[in-house]
């Protein structure tokens, strides 16, 4: 444990440079005016300012791209409480009660509540992560090329098939991400595929212009497609109207505690994310508070639960992705992929051969942290003049930075047009209810998962007996099978309880 | 649910099994070849497509195309083709300043202003922070 906190303590001194100062504090500052906007989410708003991180060092870029995830958290609450709509989906539960006492003419003791309560959750998270981290990469260590692959296999499966309703759906987003995949340059053999004769497509499909496409571009087209996109309300809130009283303060600290840990721990399972945390915690809140039955009418505690857990999980989920290279949800999926742009290469080995980027980043959490929490009660004022831009505003301006970002990553204006055309099909996809994350998953693991089958097999001359070798792979395999008819039990007994 | 999705998606399906199975060999000296993922994905396309477009031909629920959509690929397109002739940040400068003022119908100082500030900004970060080489078009060469 001590081994742990010197270690972090190295991570403080070297996190202090201009350059990772500068990106902690552009990452936050951009993640809660991107939170708080509907419409736009982490997703869009990481895909879409990843080019920015092309001049950075990969420690300060990767230090940008984790503030502004977890800054989104913070900013999600700001329309959730405002205006009844969440920036991003794991704010849902943040609207059932801020938005109440908003009617309730106190915005700004919500506010407060969830800011306070996303700083609280986020240092839980931050401080489990902290000590579990090396702990987690020690087990990894012990993984051979079988036992890898067989956990990519469980992180697609997990994530992929659970993060949707219907199995088919996601499998096939996860087909299609196997598809972008194979194009180029084969990771196991080194022959090329499907490349069409097109130089562009000899190295693989780029994956800035892809996840632009997927999650700017198409977010464009429905932003046009929604109707209703007329001037938000303009609200004002005076900072006296901020102050929480103690005996409020009293009230609350237990509720974050609680969903802090618990949101953690839904963050560290692949899957489950920061919308399946404020979910649970807002339930298991309003089960066990004094207060439970008033929730949903405009309770401070409703709002607290949600956000504690949300901030915790977008911690938590930082410690599969270090020490397995799992991502624990679609956005950590897409910082995974941005990890593997810079060329690092997320697993056990990354905390003992890179020490001096994993405990700097880890240290800019508990900085950006601070950061957010400070910018949110600064910047009141300017976002909530951005959160009444209305989306009329905001399509056109989303889709000229995705074209110039698209246009960054090689220069060419060739992953210009892949990403319109990846944008249009992905827009397809979302209205026929196949959900993207799984794609962009696949599209990230596959290539890993074609190298360590590849590995395995050579190690025994194409026996796949190997694949079954020791206890490790054994639980892998029964979780994969857990996973897959999962979705489909829970479906069954859905349907026999509404039958009854 | 709409059929474009599963109906682009089976063919191109069967030409990654095709190509698969063919061109770069399912299984190679005691190991998986380049071929076998492709085929994978490509049942699985078929698989999946097949079921989606089932359901899509036997759901009730209709399937309009809205205009907008439409409107605003064309749109985008053009606005990328002009990036040939006028440069990118021009191209987009206008781009967002017609679509505010005639397709949301805002008004013309402020569609302006959004079109010119957005334009100088995607210039300041990425021309002259990032030093991206943007394109000039045809008339910023000449």
């Amino acid at each position: 444990m001590f081994e742990n906190l010197s270690l972090l303590f190295f991570g403080f001194i070297n996190v202090f440079t201009f350059d990772s100062i500068a990106a902690c504090l552009f990452g936050t500052v951009a993640g809660v005016f991107i939170g708080a906007m509907p419409g736009i989410g982490a997703l869009t708003g990481v895909s879409v300012l990843l080019p920015l991180t092309f001049a950075m060092n990969p420690t300060a870029a990767i230090i940008m791209l984790a503030a502004l995830y977890y800054s989104t958290m913070y900013g999600g609450s700001i329309s959730a409480v405002l205006l009844n709509i969440p920036g991003d989906t794991p704010a849902i539960c943040t609207a059932l009660d801020g938005y109440k006492l908003t009617e309730k003419g106190l915005p700004g003791k919500a506010l407060t509540t969830c800011f306070m309560s996303s700083f609280i959750g986020g240092t839980i998270g931050m401080l489990i992560l902290t000590m579990s981290g090396p702990f987690l990469a020690q087990v990894g260590l012990k993984f051979g090329s079988p036992e890898l692959a067989l956990l990519i296999l469980l992180a697609m499966t997990s994530i992929g098939w659970l993060l949707g309703d219907d199995v088919i759906c996601g499998l096939f987003a996860t087909a299609l991400g196997l598809l972008f995949a194979t194009i180029g340059t084969d990771q196991a053999a080194g022959y090329l595929r499907f490349h069409f004769g097109l130089p562009n497509l000899m190295a693989g499909i780029s994956f800035v212009p892809l996840v632009i496409g997927i999650f700017g571009f198409s977010q464009v087209i429905e932003l046009v497609t929604q109707r209703g996109s007329g001037e938000r309300p303009k609200i004002k809130i005076k900072l006296r109207d901020m102050y929480l009283s103690w005996a409020e303060i009293k009230r609350l600290l237990p509720v974050q505690l609680r969903s802090g840990f618990m949101g953690t721990f839904v963050g560290v399972m692949p899957g489950a994310g920061g919308t399946s945390a404020s979910f649970i915690s807002y339930i298991f809140e309003r089960r066990v508070n004094k207060l439970g039955d008033s929730f949903g009418t405009g309770v401070i505690e409703g709002c607290a639960a949600p956000e504690s857990a949300n901030n915790a999980a977008a911690a938590g989920a930082f410690a599969p992705l270090l020490t397995f290279g799992i991502p624990g949800s679609s956005t950590t999926a897409l910082l995974l992929g941005g990890l593997m742009m810079w060329g690092l290469q997320p697993g056990p080995l990354l905390f003992t051969e890179k020490p001096e980027f994993v405990w700097p980043l880890i240290a800019s959490f508990y900085l950006g942290n601070i950061i957010c929490l400070l910018v949110c009660f600064a910047a009141i004022p300017l976002v909530l003049k951005a959160v009444s831009v209305s989306n009329a505003v905001l399509a056109p301006v989303i889709f000229a930075i995705c074209v110039v970002a698209a246009y960054t990553t090689n220069n060419s204006m060739f992953d210009v047009f892949f990403m319109m055309g990846t944008g249009v099909f992905s827009y397809f996809l979302k209205i026929s209810k196949v959900p993207s994350a799984p794609l962009l998953l696949a599209f990230v693991l596959s290539p890993m998962l074609e190298k360590y089958v590849r590995q395995s097999f050579d190690m025994t001359r194409g026996d796949p007996s190997i694949f079954v070798r020791g206890g490790i792979c054994w639980a892998f395999i029964l979780l994969i099978f857990g996973f897959c008819i999962a979705p489909v039990v829970v479906k069954r007994v859905k349907a026999l309880r509404t039958k009854t | 649910m709409n059929k474009v999705a599963p109906l682009v998606c089976i063919p191109v399906g069967l030409y990654w099994i095709i190509m698969g199975i063919s061109k770069y060999g399912l299984w190679i000296s005691d190991g998986p070849g380049g071929g076998l993922f492709p085929v994978l994905c490509g049942l699985l396309l078929i698989g999946c497509g097949s079921v989606l477009l089932c359901r899509a031909a036997k759901s009730k629920e209709k399937f309009f195309f809205d205009r907008r959509v439409f409107q605003l690929v064309a749109s985008a397109l053009a606005a990328v083709l002009g990036i040939y002739l006028i440069g990118m940040i021009p191209a987009l400068g206008i781009f967002i300043l017609l679509w505010l003022r005639f397709f949301e119908k805002q008004p013309l100082v402020k569609s302006l202003a959004i079109g010119a500030g957005m334009a100088l900004f995607l210039f300041l970060v990425f021309g002259i922070a990032l030093k991206v080489p943007l394109p000039l078009g045809l008339l910023g060469r000449i």
